[in-house]
């Protein structure tokens, strides 16, 4: 299945995710690390000490303080990019599915970066990590994302923050994305925690289907919960429906003030919404 | 509030059905949804686990649970109890037949009848012309158009069971003749059976809850060489073969028992043997209790088989002398008038062309042709008188008791005597009680009759034989309770009191001859005592109960009164019925339960 084709590869070249963080790392790139090196913008001034470049000493600062400076530019470095996949059971829920949505979303911000010179790396998870695939750095590597994202697969339940704790990581900052429908065993708060612990500046890009925002359902159900069959009796009536409404409300708003909280940038998404609307909701 | 068929209510047991089957059978369609994480956070918050809980919001249900309490209603004939609007005149017409002292309604049908019509009467509205009527043998007006509700409760309180059975044809003439003076009255009728009325409309309450019941129908007796055979004949009502113990009693002694299974429907005949010629009363009763004990008893008399004695005196008729040859049972002797010294020793006298100075004293006379005498004036001679049928006892079990006579003597009537058949006045047979003598007068020659030449000759003879004959005075058969009984006491009676069952002494003579005897509600063993002034004579007579189930079935059969169109109509009380509301509210909940099924939405 082709999850992205080119014509919305197109629309959604410009954009870019915009990070107020500095990042770590030794490739050049298109993002302000902490690193000063030889890039344009300057960045501070200190003392010469011996083995410094004297090409960067500040003539002009000599002059004026008959002392040798040095000066510092801010290096330019490629932003480590994760995104964090959901592939368990539930995301194949919805019409259109949220499955297809999250990957579709993952491939378009993976574009995003690979075009700005970031590495970006693909974690799919449902109880447990199942693998990182990248990073793919580099326009032409994108192909190879694409592809990976079109051949996983999903199933299992989730748990993030299980998946997360028990990953292994390179230190360092960069950008973690989060496709997730948040339905989760154990929620999201630890997970996110986590990654915030892990000097990571967090997209928490939340799915849900139309079905799941907005119930269609009446009579005496079973309702069987696709991730592990199990199965719950109700009857729906308007009471019940205001309850869920009731409900979804305050867990959405739950996520979101965590969010807000750790400084994490959260964006509900609905599956049926147009890719381009999603990427720039994610991406402001 | 109240229902006229109550046991519709049964329907009611639909509601806690149509509950557990959609407890336990609810069919629920599978939706497969993301993850439970949020509809249990729902049900937990409606705590909505429980079954109740469940079914609050199920409209379907609640609207099948309605429908059906609303079917059980209409079933049952939910109706307010209520005055009737109009003062319609009322006759209400209570049966205390036998059938109706069975318990199979507490405390028996005649006690729920009249308590019913006491409740039905009270509630009339007041002004109500109520009339009351009791059916049995024969059918009384207690009460007639009474607006009195201190009348009307008395007057149906006094209604007393009886022990007879119902007179359809008379209850139907009654009841008619009453509906004919107010045509628009309502006859409601208390009874165990329907009764038509013409082609009136009457509102029936049934008493007749179950009918297992078996009776003793027959019971009767033969002379054998082993002694008596009794024969009984049982019959089960009800619509089960039916088990029952038989006994056999003799003079009050326990003589037999059998144990007999008695068809549903049907009857059992049950043979008795050897049972000793001696006994003077046979008893037969059925041990085993059903819904009507009192039809579980027979009696049944055992007369001496002694002969009827006698004597014909004639100058000469081939006719008597040959019939009366030929009778068995008797012992005749014929003889001529000169002949004869003294008219006694003999139960019957037969005095052909003769009539004697002095009538015997101890038996009765038949005179046929009689001469010129001291009891009655005899004149000359009436030619070809016209023989109109009679009703008399001698002309009994006769089809066409109608025979030609030549001439007949020309008697004036005495005072004592009462025409059998007369002719422009002058009675051709007549009868009479002379000195406790009867006597029965034929004012012809038989041979200027054609009457020995008819087949009913025979019969009529018997049948002096059986009427004449002292001893048939007392030998009484087949009677039922509450019927009458016109004693002829043996002559020279000068007293007789009869003995009943239950005890009481009642004194029937003088006068004699008695007045018919009345008191025979009770069934079982009379005595009669006759008092000459030398010795008392005891006989027996038995009183049974009327086979009703027969008697009424016979005259239901008939049609009584012509009432084949007769429409009868469940009872119902002072109520106004909600059949058509009930049955249009449960359509309307059908339509809403159907537009409701049609638009509801599944995922």
């Amino acid at each position: 299945m082709k999850i992205i084709d080119n014509d919305t590869l197109k629309k959604i070249q410009r954009l870019a995710i915009k990070t107020g963080l500095k990042l770590e790392g030794q490739a050049a790139g298109n993002r302000k690390s902490l690193s000063k090196g030889s890039s344009v913008e300057f960045s501070d001034f200190r003392e010469y000490t011996a083995g410094d470049d004297f090409r960067r000493i500040d003539w002009n600062a000599y002059g004026r303080f008959d002392k040798l400076f040095v000066k510092l530019f801010m290096e330019e470095r490629e932003a480590p990019v994760r995104i964090f996949l959901d592939t368990s059971l539930s995301m194949n829920y919805g019409q259109p599915d949220k499955n297809t949505a999250a990957k579709r979303l993952a491939a378009a911000l993976a574009y995003i970066s690979v075009n700005t010179y970031d590495r970006v790396y693909i974690n799919p998870w449902n109880s447990m990590m199942q693998g990182t695939f990248g990073p793919y750095s580099t326009p032409s590597s994108f192909a190879k994302a694409v592809n990976t994202l079109e051949i996983i697969e999903n199933g299992g339940k989730s748990n993030f923050t299980e998946a997360v704790a028990k990953m292994e990581w390179k230190t360092g900052r960069g950008i973690s994305i989060v496709i997730t429908d948040g339905l989760v065993e154990g929620g999201l708060e630890e997970g996110l925690k986590y990654l915030k612990y892990m000097k990571q500046d967090v997209y928490l890009c939340q799915i849900l289907s139309p079905q799941e925002l907005a119930p269609d359902i009446d009579g005496a159900l079973e309702l069987v919960d696709i991730e592990t069959n199990d199965i719950i009796e109700v009857t729906v009536s308007g009471e019940l429906f205001d309850m869920y409404e009731k409900l979804l409300k305050q867990f959405l708003n739950n996520i979101k003030q965590q969010c807000k909280k750790f400084g994490i940038h959260y964006a509900l998404l609905p599956s049926d919404m147009a890719l381009e609307e999603m990427v720039l909701k994610v991406a402001s | 509030m109240t229902f006229v068929t109550p046991w519709g209510l049964i329907g009611l047991i639909a509601v806690p059905l149509i509950i557990i089957l959609y407890i336990m059978k609810q069919k629920r369609e599978k939706v497969i949804v993301s993850s439970h994480v949020l509809w249990q956070k729902v049900l937990r918050d409606m705590q909505a686990a429980t079954p109740w809980q469940k079914l609050r919001k199920n409209l379907l249900m609640f609207l099948q649970l309605l429908c059906a309490v609303l079917i059980v209603l209409a079933l049952a004939g939910m109706a307010l109890e209520s005055g009737t609007h109009t003062s319609q005149p009322v006759i209400i017409a209570i049966d205390s037949s036998l059938s109706m002292s069975s318990t199979d309604v507490k405390p028996t049908r005649l006690d729920a009848a009249k308590k019913d019509a006491q409740k039905y009467a009270a509630e009339l509205p007041p002004g109500t012309p109520v009339t009351v009527v009791s059916l049995r043998r024969e059918p009384d007006v207690l009460l007639y158009e009474s607006d009195s509700d201190n009348e009307i409760r008395t007057s149906i309180q006094s209604i007393e069971q009886t022990k007879t059975y119902t007179d359809i044809r008379r209850a139907e003439e009654l009841l008619l003749s009453l509906k004919n003076r107010h045509p628009d009255a309502l006859i409601v009728l208390f009874s165990d059976m329907p009764i038509r009325v013409g082609n009136e409309e009457i509102q029936f309450s049934n008493y007749k809850k179950q009918n297992d019941n078996i009776a003793v129908v027959r019971f009767t007796h033969a002379f054998s060489k082993d002694g008596i055979t009794a024969m009984s004949i049982l019959r089960n009502q009800g619509d089960n073969d039916s088990e029952v113990s038989v006994s056999l009693y003799g003079d009050d002694s326990f003589l037999d028992s059998q144990l007999v299974t008695v068809p549903e429907n049907g009857t059992r005949t049950v043979w008795w043997s050897n049972v000793p010629s001696s006994v003077k009363t046979l008893h037969c009763v059925i041990d085993t209790e059903d819904i009507l004990t009192e039809d579980n008893h027979a009696y049944d008399t055992v007369f001496e088989g002694k002969p009827v004695k006698v004597l014909l005196v004639t100058h000469g008729n081939y006719f008597l002398e040959k019939i009366f040859s030929i009778i068995e049972g008797i012992e005749f002797t014929r003889t001529l008038p000169d002949e004869l010294i003294e008219y006694k020793d003999h139960d019957l006298y037969i005095l052909d062309g003769v009539v004697p100075d002095k009538l015997p004293e101890d038996g009765n006379v038949v005179i046929f042709n009689p001469v010129p005498n001291d009891y009655f004036a005899v004149g000359g001679w009436m030619d070809t008188p016209v023989i109109e049928p009679s009703g008399h006892v001698i002309f009994k079990h006769l089809e066409n008791p109608g025979f030609s006579v030549g001439r007949t003597r020309i008697i004036e009537k005495p005072d004592w005597a009462e025409p059998v058949i007369e002719y422009n006045g002058n009675p051709v047979i007549f009868e009479g009680l002379i000195n406790n003598t009867r006597l029965l007068v034929f004012g012809f020659n038989i041979y200027e009759t054609d009457l020995p030449i008819r087949t009913e000759f025979p019969v009529i003879i018997s049948n002096i034989l059986s009427e004449y004959s002292p001893a048939s005075g007392t030998r009484i058969s087949g009677i039922t309770a509450g019927e009458p009984i016109r004693f002829m006491l043996q002559p020279g009676t000068i007293k007789a009191n009869v003995i009943t069952p239950d005890g009481r002494n009642i004194e029937i003579a003088p006068p004699v001859p008695p007045q018919p005897f009345i008191q025979t509600e009770e069934p079982g063993i009379y005595k009669v005592l006759q008092d000459n002034s030398l010795h008392i004579n005891e006989s027996v007579f038995v009183v049974n109960l009327p086979d009703e189930w027969q008697a009424e079935s016979i005259e239901s059969a008939a049609g009584g009164a012509g009432g084949e169109e007769g429409i009868i109509i469940p009872f119902r009380k002072n109520v106004r019925l909600f059949n058509l509301p009930i049955i249009c509210a449960a359509l309307l909940i059908l339509i809403v339960e159907w537009w409701y099924y049609a638009n509801r939405r599944y995922a």
